[in-house]
């Protein structure tokens, strides 16, 4: 038992943080929008998911990401610090800041994105996974 | 067209919206979103959904431990 936790906690620890491919595409929402297909059934993709968007708890989706990457985006895109700001604000190095911004965004428009498909009963996966 | 391509303008986009490109690289961003019917569209998304999120989002508190950050900061003025 104890072991079994133990060659969990070790193999864990031996595996590279798996980066999904999600994860390190620019634009994760937009790239979604495109690749829909029902989306483009129902209209002008870009303005249904904008809409879907407007009516979203963004402010819920923004909490959910971890602090790191929130501070991140929270200082760039709700207070319009520069990146040279926000390193010394956090005391990062700046290609730190770039990463956690960056990353911060996907997260948050991933979290959009799934309000999206939940609301306008988008089957799942569509949009395609991952690529 | 323009001498930078789509996957570098996809790639530069949010640092290119962040205004912290290089002016000559800002430049011919700026100029192939003008005339790119791919990327044109890609960044009046990002636009408009930035405008959202920062309207809906206006006053969400920051991190504790950045808002510590900040008071220590300011103390040490």
């Amino acid at each position: 038992m104890m072991n079994a936790y133990v060659d969990a906690y070790r193999r864990a620890d031996r595996e590279p943080e798996v980066v999904d491919q999600e994860d390190v595409e620019e634009q994760y929402l937009y790239s979604r929008v495109r690749a829909s297909e029902e989306l483009r059934r129902q209209g002008n993709p870009e303005e249904v998911v904008l809409q879907a968007i407007m009516d979203a708890d963004v402010e819920a989706a923004l909490a959910s990401l971890p602090d790191a990457f929130r501070a991140a985006v929270i200082l760039a895109d709700l207070e319009g610090f520069t990146y040279k700001e926000i390193a010394r604000i956090l005391d990062v190095p700046l290609g730190t800041v770039m990463s956690r911004l960056f990353r911060g965004r996907r997260l948050l428009q991933r979290a959009l994105w799934e309000y999206a498909l939940r609301t306008r009963q988008l089957p799942p996966g569509e949009g395609g996974e991952g690529r | 067209m323009s001498a930078v391509h789509c996957e570098e303008v996809v790639r530069l986009l949010w640092q290119y919206m962040d205004r912290e490109l290089d002016p000559e690289t800002s430049r011919l961003i700026q100029e192939h979103l003008r005339l790119c019917r791919d990327c044109g569209p890609r960044h009046e998304f990002e636009l408009r959904l930035r405008e959202i999120i920062r309207q809906r989002c206006a006053g969400q508190p920051a991190p504790e431990a950045l808002r510590r950050r900040l008071r220590a900061m300011l103390q040490a003025l």
